[in-house]
């Protein structure tokens, strides 16, 4: 379900991108539901480190994880500032390790709550407690956020821009890793998209963060790098997501601590190729 | 009781949702209406634990909610070990079932512990954080034995091999694994 647009947001459409990012929340207060359908493929390659940085051993062929679902966004609060809380709701998630049938996901029926302004900065992702770790795994699906949510700068057709994305996965105050998006984008179109008609972002840029992990049973320490690319396609009536493609290149350093002494054990470099899809869905019921 | 409590329980999430400042999400702001009717529905139900000092005891309920936000059904399991101990809530709460329709579109767990005699509601299992893994990382057991070894020194031994899942029973196999229980609620003495 696409939101309502005043005339003069049409009419800022078709002059600008930036400037029309379409209100979700009607005035009248009732409840506007984005559902989405996704898929995400994370290729894990795993390498065992020494402290000294030298390898250890090399785990195996790469993982290839997919997942496959449908995604509901729907504005549950306001914040004094003037950003909103978002519900993003899980359903039928399925997850599939490299060629065997995909099996029902933990992550179904789970939600978080993404905070963010109109213009899809995002400031916070909350309960995502609730939806990392093992079995439910939307740690490993970072590239998802920015997909769902890209902060994209004004443009104008055929012109380049840099932006900031945030992608604060932090599942409470030094737990988790604040990631960084450095994104270049270029608007071109309107191009068709099915009977539609979008703009199309091309971006690309340079990721990176630093992160936590303070477990009873581990103390891990994050670093992550690497890079962004995407195209994104926007209806041209409201500026929604109608095709949101997201590929991240990601070299993750993990070093081990004694939870109690803090000495370094060693460390785990993994490489994952994220590939992050979402497609607007509007005929979900 | 139990079913005029849960009649309230469907009225009491029933309602709109409200768009205010620094308002929670839906889900908790009507689980906290949710709770309070189920615990007054339970308390009953609660009387046939034994005490707690001798079988801590904890029931997994899950409401099935529909688009309007009426209850269609509710689900009750019972952690293995307590499954004797309290099969006749299990049944009792099985029987209680709402027919299902459409598509659910809101699940909320709530784990409910009796002590002293009454019921407190915990977090559920699906809604208590996995942390049997560190963050961002996808770690299969290794297929060496070096390699474990190695992931079982640097990141910890109680970490490999991870622990399995352990669902909790679906509500009929509570039921069944207190087979031989009287599913009659009996205040226990």
């Amino acid at each position: 379900m696409h939101s309502p647009l005043h005339a003069t947001t049409i009419i800022g459409c078709l002059i600008s991108v930036g400037c029309a990012h379409a209100p979700r929340v009607p005035a009248d207060g009732a409840e506007i539901e984005q559902a989405y359908v996704f898929e995400l493929t994370n290729t894990i390659q795993t390498t065992l480190l020494e402290l000294d940085g030298s390898e250890y051993a090399t785990l195996g062929d790469p993982v290839d994880l997919t997942w496959t679902g449908q995604v509901r966004q729907a504005p549950v609060r306001r914040f004094r500032d003037g950003s909103q809380g978002d519900r993003v709701r899980f359903l039928d998630v399925t997850m599939r390790q490299g060629d065997a049938p995909p099996q029902p996901s933990e992550l179904s029926g789970l939600s978080a709550e993404l905070r963010g302004f109109q213009n899809r900065e995002v400031l916070a992702i909350d309960l995502l407690d609730e939806i990392s770790g093992k079995d439910r795994w939307a740690d490993l699906m970072l590239s998802l956020w920015p997909a769902l949510s890209p902060r994209i700068p004004d443009l104008e057709p055929g012109q380049s821009g840099r932006e900031r994305s945030n992608l604060p996965y932090m599942l409470e105050s030094g737990m988790g890793m604040p990631v960084v998006l450095d994104l270049d984008w270029t608007l071109s179109g309107p191009v068709p998209c099915g009977s539609a008609s979008c703009w199309q972002l091309d971006y690309h840029g340079p990721v990176r963060g630093r992160g936590l992990d303070r477990a009873e049973r581990w103390h891990a320490r994050y670093r992550v790098s690497g890079q962004a690319q995407g195209t994104l396609l926007l209806a041209v009536t409201d500026n929604a997501i109608i095709d949101s493609r997201l590929e991240l290149e990601l070299e993750l350093l993990t070093t081990f601590s004694d939870p109690a002494t803090q000495a370094p054990r060693g460390m785990v470099r993994q490489v994952q190729h994220q590939r992050a899809q979402v497609l607007d869905r509007p005929e979900a019921p | 009781m139990i079913q005029a409590g849960l009649l309230l329980l469907s009225a009491a999430v029933a309602g709109p949702v409200e768009l205010a400042d620094h308002q929670p999400l839906p889900g908790y702001l009507q689980a906290t209406a949710v709770q309070a009717v189920l615990l007054e529905a339970l308390e009953p139900v609660a009387a046939c634990f034994p005490p707690p000092a001798t079988t801590p005891t904890s029931i997994t309920v899950e409401l099935i909610i529909d688009g309007a936000g009426g209850v269609t059904q509710l689900r009750a399991s019972l952690e293995p070990h307590q499954a004797t101990a309290a099969g006749c809530t299990a049944q009792a709460l099985c029987s209680l079932a709402f027919p299902a329709h459409d598509e659910p579109s809101q699940r909320w767990s709530f784990a409910i512990a009796q002590r002293g005699g009454r019921a407190f509601l915990l977090p559920s299992p699906a809604l208590i954080p996995r942390r049997d893994l560190p963050l961002f990382l996808y770690l299969p057991v290794p297929a060496a034995p070096d390699h474990l070894a190695w992931l079982q020194r640097v990141i910890g031994p109680q970490v490999y091999p991870p622990p399995g899942p352990e669902p909790l029973p679906s509500c009929q196999a509570a039921a069944q694994g207190a087979a031989g229980i009287s599913p009659t609620v009996q205040p226990h003495p």
